[in-house]
């Protein structure tokens, strides 16, 4: 060989040295890394290991699925053009994926608690699952159809279809008391089935060729990665809060209203309170003879907030209950539950009220509908919105579910004196009447920061505890004794 | 087929175990032959040699010293880049770098000089460059096949073939024109 420089050499030259020179075999971990099928089909094995599961704790229900979609799809995306089964199973990666980061948003937002969209993903789940079927006969079928290309004959995969059956099974017939061991034998038992198929390319995985790509798996992660920090982002920002209506506040007047105005001044209504009314709300509220009145006032304090030299943001809601009562053969009393936010940091998600009303003991009926509405000022301007949502949800807890009446809302962060007010009638079903109790529990989001996104409403409707953190709850009890002269509060 | 069970029928010379041998290690052998051979004749005759050659030497492999795909990859290989030196060569201007086939015995000296150097900078190359240049040069794989069983692009490996040939020329440098 010429002594030549090697610096001089250009680059076809010193390739052909270097293959002259490298005809000394590989050390074994090298030869042994030597797969046109290893990367492949690992990270389809291990993404279908991974999304097979669902651990809650430590945000391994989002982290293993999300990791898990990214690796079964890189897999079958190298594989897709070797036959038209792994070319399935990739398309079948892609809508996995795509359901993955859609779902991922849904959960970010506050509509991921409506009926509608809980309607959705629970189909949507389904048709996955069958998507995942699909995928999984795909990866079967291919790897048949390599290993009959490779002269060897097909094996493998069937008992991950089955097992895969087994556990949807399962989940479909949702017997009480199917114990989690049952479903752990069942993981064990698809984790083994990979663990063969893998091995079953050991010999016919030499027959694959990988398909080329033109963006490398380390820039897909990058992107997935990505796109997942700009669903999140969008998501925390732009739908954290219900859509309300926000109107200009239209102020009652005519004659009529002026009259039960006047009275219900004359009787102690608080007047802030009775501006916020409605119409009609005023005008039912005609021929009460005896007005009570309670005010409290809660210090809402954030969980974890170090102090030191920090000074803690106020946030102070003031609760107000106005019992008016009504004669008659069967004492009647018409409550109004107010908040006003007197000071507060801001609004950052949805706000929820929990009411116990005076008609869910025995002692006292329902008469009419609960109403109500929101509202705030800002730049002189007065706005109300009705709530975004009204009406009765299952509550869990101690002793047991129950069906409680829920108010949900958001409020904005511009603006001052946001507040609100619920408004309902009973009518005792006793003589003489029993003394009224009616809570009105306040439930005020004060971080973003959450994942799932609970809405305050859930929040309270999984029976989760008072101080869990982003949420706090102000619990009001009005209590009015009715026996006696004159009804007082308890 | 266990793969210890096809190695005792090897050394036992049963009969059908060069069969079993072709039908299960087949799809591997073609993988290393492959990308040496252009022409499907030279690789089905390369391929009846392989398994010959395996034949022929089945006692000299020893687990100890590494896997057995590992071993027939080698074989394989070799029996590849033997047929293709046998070949006609194409039509390629000579230059004075380009080995001559036949040796003398000192040019063979520095040649084996001249290897231990290279796979002493070889070694000293983090794991993932190792591979690639087995890949390139051991094996002769071209870069789009190691693109894409590597899931990367063909630019990405040409760059990272580039920067190991680069590292090469820098350790190698002086000590190659002793």
């Amino acid at each position: 060989m010429n002594d030549k420089d090697i610096s001089g050499l250009n680059d076809t030259e010193f390739d052909d040295i270097l293959l002259d020179l490298a005809d000394a075999p590989p050390p074994p971990e090298v030869s042994d890394a030597l797969s046109p099928w290893g990367n492949a089909m690992s990270r389809i094995v291990w993404g279908i290991g991974w999304t097979s599961i669902t651990l809650n704790f430590l945000y391994l229900d989002f982290l293993l699925p999300a990791v898990g979609a990214m690796m079964i799809l890189l897999g079958f995306r190298s594989l897709r053009r070797e036959n038209r089964w792994f070319a399935l199973g990739y398309g079948c990666a892609w809508v996995r994926l795509f359901w993955w980061l859609l779902t991922f948003g849904i959960r970010l937002t506050v509509l991921g608690g409506d009926k509608a969209m809980v309607d959705f993903r629970t189909y949507g789940a389904w048709v996955i699952l069958c998507v995942e079927l699909l995928m999984l006969l795909g990866l079967r079928n291919g790897i048949h159809a390599v290993q009959r290309k490779a002269g060897l004959p097909p094996e493998g995969g069937t008992g991950l279809l089955v097992f895969k059956f087994i556990s949807i099974f399962l989940a479909l017939i949702q017997l009480n008391g199917i114990p989690a061991l049952l479903f752990i034998i069942v993981y064990i038992l698809i984790l083994r089935e990979l663990y063969r198929l893998s091995k079953t390319m050991e010999e016919a995985g030499y027959a694959v060729s990988p398909a080329p790509v033109r963006v490398s798996d380390d820039a897909a992660k990058r992107a997935y990665t990505a796109a997942i920090a700009v669903v999140a982002l969008v998501c925390y920002l732009f739908f954290n809060q219900y859509p309300m209506d926000w109107q200009a506040l239209e102020v009652p007047s005519g004659d009529a209203v002026q009259t039960v105005r006047q009275e219900l001044l004359d009787l102690g209504f608080p007047e802030d309170i009775l501006n916020d009314l409605t119409e009609d709300e005023i005008l039912a509220c005609s021929g009460a003879d005896f007005i009570l009145t309670e005010s409290q006032d809660h210090h809402l304090e954030r969980k974890y907030l170090i102090s030191l030299d920090l000074e803690q943001p106020e946030n102070t809601l003031r609760i107000t209950s106005v019992g008016l009562r009504y004669p008659g053969e069967r004492e009647s009393w018409k409550l109004v539950h107010h908040f006003r936010w007197l000071t507060n940091d801001g609004f950052c998600g949805t706000e929820a009220i929990q009411m116990w009303p005076a008609f869910e003991s025995g002692n006292w009926r329902q008469t009419g509908e609960v109403t109500g509405r929101v509202l705030y000022n800002h730049e002189g301007v007065s706005y109300e919105s009705g709530y975004h949502y009204l009406g009765t949800m299952t509550t869990s807890g101690w002793p047991g579910p129950s069906e409680d009446l829920y108010a949900a809302f958001s409020l904005p962060s511009r603006g001052e004196n946001h507040r609100g007010y619920l408004i309902y009638d009973t009518t005792a079903t006793s003589v003489p009447p029993a003394s009224v109790h009616s809570w009105f529990n306040y439930v005020h989001q004060y971080s973003r920061l959450q994942f799932p996104v609970q809405t305050a409403m859930q929040k309270e409707a999984n029976g989760s505890p008072n101080l869990e953190w982003g949420f706090f709850t102000a619990i009001t009890e009005f209590q009015i004794r009715t026996f006696g002269e004159t009804p007082g509060l308890n | 087929m266990d793969q210890t069970e096809l190695i005792r029928a090897l050394r036992e010379r049963s009969d059908g175990s060069l069969e079993l041998l072709r039908l299960h290690y087949g799809p591997l052998i073609r993988y290393i032959i492959n990308p040496i051979l252009p022409d499907s004749r030279d690789r089905e005759e390369t391929l009846s040699d392989v398994l010959l050659r395996v034949w022929d030497k089945i006692e000299q492999y020893d687990p100890s010293l590494g896997s057995w795909t590992g071993w027939l990859s080698v074989i394989a290989r070799n029996a590849a880049v033997d047929r293709a030196r046998s070949l006609p060569p194409q039509t390629k201007e000579l230059t004075p770098d380009i080995p001559a086939p036949h040796s003398d015995p000192e040019q063979e000296l520095l040649h084996k000089e001249r290897r231990e150097l290279l796979y002493r900078a070889v070694h000293s190359l983090p794991r993932e460059e190792q591979i690639l240049f087995y890949r390139k040069y051991y094996y002769r794989q071209s870069t789009a096949q190691i693109a894409a069983e590597c899931g990367t692009t063909l630019r990405a490996i040409e760059g990272r073939l580039y920067r190991i040939k680069h590292k090469l020329r820098n350790k190698l440098g002086g000590d190659f024109n002793e």
